[in-house]
């Protein structure tokens, strides 16, 4: 294969396998480029052609073991606070941006929604009456849900085994009720539908954190993090409509009566490989 | 994308600090140089934050300035020389073997296989993974044509695989 690639074209005019793949390589994604044509005649290619498409699955699902994999590296710790402390003073502190990929969000609030269900909402409304109070104490748990975060996110990172394993979400959720760890006051209706993967209960300042591991539908394992409402019991009502990516992993958190949830989403590559 | 005010600098180092570090040790071999040139790159970024018009460029200008730093910090220290002192993982002869079940397989391996590979491969394969960059960014932030990048994405992900025993099906 020469470094810059060929125009690829076989007699006849289409393109040949070998130049197809080279492309197929270099995409993160099907939307990487829709207006290369170079690139919509490689997935046309692989649409069409049973073997090359065969291959390219293959390849994407190798790519996101490879690219997990890579993701596991552990960051030194006090890098985080390091850098934070970098932070020029009163330059940088705009409203906070939501970034985040589009599917992936909608995915989220379709989860988050069925997970929490319609008892969400009057929660909801409930807390904002709550947290309208204002006070240092609302910015000190708003900073309290920022490290939370970011801790749980490097927690996940950094997992090494859960405590209980079982694919049936119902009795994951049993075990951690009979240890007296933290969860949600009704188990919603989506826990049938979902595939667990295990738990482990871990500890934040000095509180018990529940961890449930699941797959959704689309094979992606997500960790649903619970702890103790009180903790984050004066929180703004903004931070609890954000999306904050945490190390390129997307946060939400919510509420949901005496617990507070932290949902991490993220593409699991090992679950790609089943 | 923006949305009413700059990113504050504390969720632009959340979001990013990671990969960063991690593609800086893909880069340099070496913990404390990544750490080091991931601090580089947010104390660039804290100063001339101005510069990022559109937060959609957030990302490759944060990975672009890492690679910069980096690229300086080879001419200071003389390119071969750099590479080999710094080589504190094993090279990549072992790790064929090592890797050669699915199930060792895990980041520090990948890592070490990444690394072990030749610079070309290695910087546009380490933002294809780390930074989820599109080819068209990383012929960007390389300063390299689109081309060569699809070309060295292709022949370097050959290379990890057998690397990490992947390739059993080719």
């Amino acid at each position: 294969m020469s470094e810059e690639a060929s125009n690829g074209l076989r007699e006849g005019g289409g393109m040949d396998r070998e130049t197809a793949r080279e492309i197929l390589s270099a995409l993160t994604s099907d939307l990487d480029a829709p207006d290369d044509l170079q690139v919509m005649e490689a997935l046309r290619l692989a649409r069409e052609d049973p073997e090359l498409g065969a291959w390219w699955e293959r390849q994407r699902r190798e790519d996101a073991t490879i690219g997990g994999l890579l993701r596991e590296i552990a960051v030194p710790g006090g890098l985080l606070e390091r850098l934070s402390s970098l932070a020029p003073k009163g330059s940088l502190n705009g409203p906070a941006v939501a970034r985040s990929r589009l599917g992936l969000v909608l995915g989220w609030f379709a989860a988050a929604a069925l997970l929490v269900g319609a008892g969400l909402t009057a929660l909801h409304y409930a807390y904002k009456d709550k947290s309208s109070e204002g006070s240092s104490e609302v910015a000190g748990d708003a900073e309290a849900l920022r490290a939370f975060r970011v801790s749980m996110v490097e927690k996940m990172r950094s997992l090494d085994g859960f405590d209980f394993r079982s694919k049936n979400l119902h009795k994951i959720r049993a075990w951690l009720i009979a240890h007296e760890a933290p969860v949600g006051a009704n188990a919603p209706e989506v826990l049938d539908a979902l595939e667990g993967m295990g738990c482990r209960i871990l500890d934040w300042r000095g509180r018990q954190v529940s961890l449930l591991c699941f797959r959704n539908r689309k094979g992606e394992t997500w960790h649903l993090f619970t702890i103790s409402r009180e903790v984050f019991d004066r929180l703004p009502e903004a931070e609890l409509d954000r999306i904050l990516v945490v190390d390129e992993r997307e946060t939400k958190a919510w509420p949901d009566g005496d617990v507070f949830h932290l949902l991490v989403a993220g593409v699991d590559v090992r679950g790609g490989q089943q | 994308m923006r949305q009413g005010g700059l990113p504050r600098f504390e969720e632009v180092v959340e979001s990013y600090y990671g990969n960063l570090y991690r593609f800086a040790l893909s880069l340099s071999r070496n913990p404390h140089t990544a750490s080091d040139l991931t601090q580089q790159c947010f104390l660039i970024y804290a100063k001339k934050h101005a510069q990022v018009q559109d937060d959609r460029r957030l990302k490759s200008w944060l990975f672009t300035t890492l690679y910069r730093e980096f690229l300086s910090l080879l001419r200071r220290k003389e390119r071969e020389r750099a590479y080999e002192s710094q080589a504190d993982f094993a090279d990549g002869a072992g790790l064929a073997t090592s890797a050669g079940s699915r199930r060792s397989l895990d980041g520090r391996l990948a890592m070490e296989a990444l690394q072990s590979l030749d610079p070309v491969f290695r910087e546009p394969l380490a933002l294809f993974y780390l930074g989820d960059h599109s080819y068209r960014e990383i012929a960007e932030i390389l300063e390299i044509p689109m081309g060569t990048v699809m070309s060295r994405l292709s022949r370097g992900k050959g290379e990890l695989r057998k690397l990490l025993g992947l390739n059993e099906h080719e």
